[in-house]
């Protein structure tokens, strides 16, 4: 059992993220001079150990991987090929609290390690209550994910979820993606939402007249980093899910709408903070053109996936690649040689792709 | 008419069907051939559901050049329907009537034959697999289809639900239309037999 659920999780966790922890592990190690990396991180840990302010950012970030980890589980629990998972139930509670708090800790286990330097760091420095505060809430955390992951797996049998108001609207095959997100995507809406508002608070509120433009570039790049993961969920819905649309007369001009309209809806809460906060720093058509690039972004790394079916692994390296060569482009305000650009390759991508995809070989049976 | 020529199917490096040339003109084709022999992903490809080397042609309509008349005269039900959770059965219903012209009181009296029309206004995601299956049988029969291609329709139906199904069948095919049906189960009406043997489908 132990065997089948590191596979299951563990494995296909890093496997999965190996993009993402790479792209982190060179923002905090790569990025530093080797011979100030020591001291760069004891001035960090210093930081975070010494003011409740900043300690408490990094517990939000810490919330955010946990929940990505437990959508993770919950995702494989939830899908056709986790249904046996349901034998588990068969444990006893004991032994399903050790394994889930095991899944937990190995999933978790990057920022716990870096969690217990800082303590051991904080121990060393004297900062007793917030080793303690870090300790505590490290322990509560695992504990709550362990609950979450152990009430999923003792309930199959709860109703399939549907709109709490009762009311059927009716639904336009543009608002399909749109429904998917709001109903079955909630969570993962709501975490990006928070992640957007937190940096752009920092960067157009909290350093209100501090911040430039290169700072506010780098917080908006990050934003959009974390919306990339919007595309890769929408294609795999519409082929998965939606994949007998493909035997109706539908031409490919509704999904392309169907997909614009979508990410234009997703990202107009971050346009709608610029054109409140950003006033000061940036002008509307910066604003808007800010906006414009995040939906061609989005819409380039649509049009990738027709082009070539890809993994997870291999469409975070693409993401990487967009998001790198979009610092180098908006670095030089060339917003509109880039919009286009992303726009033009997007259009051809998917008019050429559209019709010869195919589910990359992980997810096709014969 | 259902006209397949030079039709090549490859999933990486393994080679699943390879047909030279098939006719299909009779009312109604069983498919038959072992588990994985390519039945599915045959249907699948004459749907416009996966990709595929060679041409398809509907009644001298070919998929490639005319795809959405080609796609408007070919329906398909799958093995294994999956639909978004959020819609409901009239959400479907409504969606293929307007995409295929479809007779909607037409569809609402196979619903009922079907035993249906009190779960269609349920979102899809509280159905049980064979409601789910009935759902897709009656999506299938939407439209003006001149072919249409059903993947083990019989599989998690209740009798009742087999008998309405094989009569829906044969009014249609009394109206001309063309079936493909793949089944493990045999084929009570007179039909002309397909076997998919060496990564091809050689009629019976």
């Amino acid at each position: 059992m132990v065997n089948a659920l590191f596979k299951l999780f563990v494995a296909s966790f890093y496997k999965a993220n190996a993009g993402f922890f790479l792209f982190f592990f060179f923002i905090f190690f790569g990025t530093v001079n080797g011979g100030t990396l020591i001291s760069y991180h004891a001035s960090l840990l210093t930081s975070i150990l010494g003011s409740w302010e900043i300690m408490s950012g990094v517990f939000f970030f810490w919330i955010l991987y946990e929940i990505k980890c437990l959508l993770f589980i919950l995702r494989i629990a939830n899908s056709q090929e986790g249904t046996f998972l349901y034998n588990l139930q068969a444990l006893s509670l004991i032994t399903q609290v050790l394994a889930y708090a095991g899944l937990q800790v190995l999933l978790y286990a990057p920022i716990l390690f870096y969690s217990i330097v800082a303590m051991g760091f904080g121990l060393k420095k004297g900062y007793t209550i917030s080793v303690l505060v870090i300790g505590a809430f490290q322990v509560l955390l695992i504990a709550c994910g362990s609950y979450t992951i152990y009430k999923r797996m003792n309930n199959w049998l709860r109703p399939a979820s549907t709109f709490a108001l009762g009311i059927n609207l009716p639904k336009p095959f543009f608002s399909y993606l749109l429904h998917h997100f709001f109903t079955g995507q909630k969570l993962l809406l709501v975490g990006l939402k928070i992640f957007s508002v937190l940096l752009l608070y920092v960067v157009l509120v909290r350093n209100a007249g501090k911040a430039d433009n290169d700072s506010f570039l780098l917080f908006y790049l990050l934003i959009l980093l974390a919306h990339f993961i919007i595309p890769f969920l929408s294609v795999q819905f519409f082929e998965n899910e939606l994949a007998f649309f493909r035997n109706l007369p539908l031409p490919r001009v509704s999904y392309a709408l169907a997909y614009l309209v979508t990410y234009i809806i997703i990202l107009l809460p971050e346009m709608m903070y610029l054109a409140l906060y950003g006033r000061s720093l940036l002008s509307f058509p910066e604003m808007v053109a800010y906006y414009t690039t995040g939906i061609a972004s989005l819409a380039l790394l649509t049009a990738v996936q027709y082009a070539e079916a890809m993994d997870r692994e291999e469409y975070v390296k693409v993401g990487f690649a967009v998001f790198f060569v979009s610092i180098f482009m908006l670095h030089s305000k060339a917003f509109i040689f880039w919009i286009t650009i992303q726009f033009l390759i997007g259009l051809l991508l998917f008019w050429t792709g559209f019709y010869k995809y195919e589910r990359h070989a992980s997810q096709s049976g014969a | 008419m259902l006209l397949i020529k030079d039709y090549k199917k490859v999933f990486g490096p393994h080679l699943i069907l390879d047909i030279p040339a098939l006719q299909l003109e009779q009312p109604l084709y069983w498919l038959r051939g072992a588990n994985g022999a390519g039945k599915t992903t045959f249907l699948k490809s004459v749907a416009g559901l996966l990709p595929f080397d060679g041409d398809i042609a509907v009644d001298n309509i070919p998929m490639r050049r005319q795809r959405r008349l080609y796609t408007t005269y070919v329906n398909h039900a799958g093995a294994e329907p999956i639909y978004p959770g959020f819609l409901t059965g009239n959400d479907l219903i409504k969606f293929y009537s307007g995409a295929k012209i479809g007779n909607i009181k037409l569809t609402e009296k196979m619903a009922g034959a079907f035993g249906m029309n009190q779960h269609l206004c349920n979102k899809v995601a509280s159905y049980s697999s064979g409601m789910t299956k009935k759902l897709s049988l009656l999506l299938a029969f939407i439209g003006e289809a001149k072919v249409i291609l059903l993947d083990e329709p019989f599989t998690t139906l209740d009798v009742e639900a087999v008998v309405v199904l094989n009569e829906l069948i044969n009014e249609s095919v009394n109206k001309g239309i063309m079936f493909c049906i793949s089944s493990h189960q045999p084929l009570t009406l007179p039909h002309v037999a397909l076997v998919v043997q060496d990564k091809t489908i050689i009629k019976g």
